[in-house]
């Protein structure tokens, strides 16, 4: 199964937590995921996601000067990303549980 | 990002030049800023590896479209429609600006009765036009009705049709509704064209009617003197013996100088009375050679053979009786 695909669904949520752990960069981020086991998660839809979370109002941002390289722009979570995260890990759990228990039935038979 | 552009990766500059093209058609702070995270990256990987950016992000364009979907950002495609709704609305709102555009708009919001009524005449008379072409469709008698059936039906269903429209009007409409009204209306007012055209081509044959053309003919005196429909423009008198007369002084049946209306002209002789008063009306008119005061040719006549008359005493009988030429003058035959 193409987890590209799966991916996409759960970005949101991924990142959100990803940063709720620790404030972060962009890149930061992606390779937060990608140690996490998200190997397959693009650049460019991590940077996406935080610009389209924080757009909603569930990200701050804030510039970092650095002496070496360029400026990086953290992101940190808000108590509004932060209610958006509990709901959606709750429902991913539900999903996963459900999903989880069709699929190991189904091996059963 | 501006200490940092100094130093800038020739691969990074060429990859975020592929982006920020496929981003060109976003609103320019949602692109600066995207940018900016955008070369953050890329110099970031640059700075890991020596290896080409599109070995792990592919091209530039998949890069830019995969941050847009997941920024939720229009396509490309869909954001130019988008971009040009907003010049749109930008133009708009500059003209709005303008301190006359209000009062215009004002007026012309008041004149919108006028228009539900001239849609319901457009209406009535477009299908008159359709129907019938542009000679069967308009009324004799009552200008600007259409005839349907007759004058008086076209002028009733006129009204019927614009009481109608006037309420249309007057209701509010949903959107759908409004919709529909505004491509009924643009129809309208695009049958301008071919009803208008219609009217003025029936009008003008109308004109030429001869019952028009009658009172017509009076607003049009011709000037000057027409022999056979034409104007005359010299006269040649002859006598009996068949001589070409000059200077014969010509009045018409009630004494006024014959004149033909010829305006002025330097080189036209002109001739005197004894009272100092041009002579009008003296015959052959005649003409100075170009830049003199000489006539050619004072005896200059049309190509005409003018034999003598037949001697005939004055009171004579006016039937013209070649055989009987020397009858006695008769008292009963008033002479001419």
């Amino acid at each position: 199964m193409d987890t590209t695909q799966l991916l996409k669904g759960v970005l949101d949520v991924a990142v959100l937590a990803v940063v709720e752990e620790a404030d972060g960069y962009g890149y930061d981020v992606v390779r937060r995921l990608r140690a996490a086991g998200l190997e397959d998660v693009g650049d460019a839809s991590v940077y996406g996601t935080l610009r389209r979370l924080y757009t909603a109002g569930a990200l701050t941002s804030y510039v970092v000067p650095s002496e070496e390289g360029p400026h990086r722009k953290y992101y940190g979570i808000n108590a509004q990303g932060k209610k958006a995260l509990a709901e959606q890990k709750k429902v991913w759990l539900r999903f996963s549980d459900t999903m989880n228990g069709l699929l190991r039935a189904g091996a059963e038979r | 990002m501006v200490n940092s552009t100094t130093t800038v990766d020739p691969r990074v500059a060429t990859y975020l030049a592929g982006v920020a093209a496929a981003l060109d058609d976003l609103r320019r702070g949602d692109r600066e800023e995207l940018l900016e995270e955008v070369e953050e990256h890329l110099a970031d990987l640059a700075g890991e590896s020596a290896a080409p950016l599109t070995s792990r992000l592919g091209e530039p364009e998949v890069y830019a479209a995969e941050l847009r979907a997941s920024a939720g950002l229009p396509p490309r495609e869909r954001a130019s429609r988008a971009a040009l709704s907003r010049t749109v609305g930008v133009a708009r709102a500059a003209v709005m600006a303008q301190p006359w555009v209000r009062p215009v708009l004002d007026f012309l919001t008041s004149l919108r009765p006028l228009w539900w009524v001239a849609r319901g005449w457009l209406l009535v008379s477009l299908i008159s036009v359709v129907q019938w072409g542009s000679w069967g469709a308009w009324s004799q008698r009552l200008p600007v009705v259409p005839h349907v059936g007759s004058g008086l039906m076209g002028l009733l269903a006129v009204l019927a049709v614009a009481v109608v429209s006037v309420q249309i009007g007057r209701r509010a409409w949903g959107p759908r509704g409004r919709r529909l009204l505004i491509g009924v209306n643009t129809v309208l007012a695009l049958a301008v064209i071919p009803v208008l055209a219609s009217l003025s081509e029936a009008t003008a044959r109308n004109v030429r009617e001869p019952q028009v053309a009658v009172s017509y003919y009076p607003q049009a005196p011709h000037q000057g003197v027409t022999s056979r429909g034409d104007q005359v423009r010299n006269i040649y008198a002859y006598d009996a013996a068949g001589r070409l007369l000059t200077d014969v002084r010509l009045y018409d049946d009630v004494g006024r100088p014959l004149d033909l209306q010829l305006g002025q002209d330097p080189d036209r002789r002109a001739l005197f009375d004894t009272q100092g008063q041009v002579a009008t009306n003296a015959y052959p008119l005649r003409y100075f050679e170009p830049g003199t005061r000489v006539v050619a040719d004072p005896s200059a006549g049309p190509q005409v053979v003018v034999p003598p008359l037949v001697p005939q005493p004055m009171g004579a009988s006016a039937t013209p009786a070649p055989s009987a030429t020397t009858s006695a003058p008769s008292a009963t035959t008033p002479a001419r």
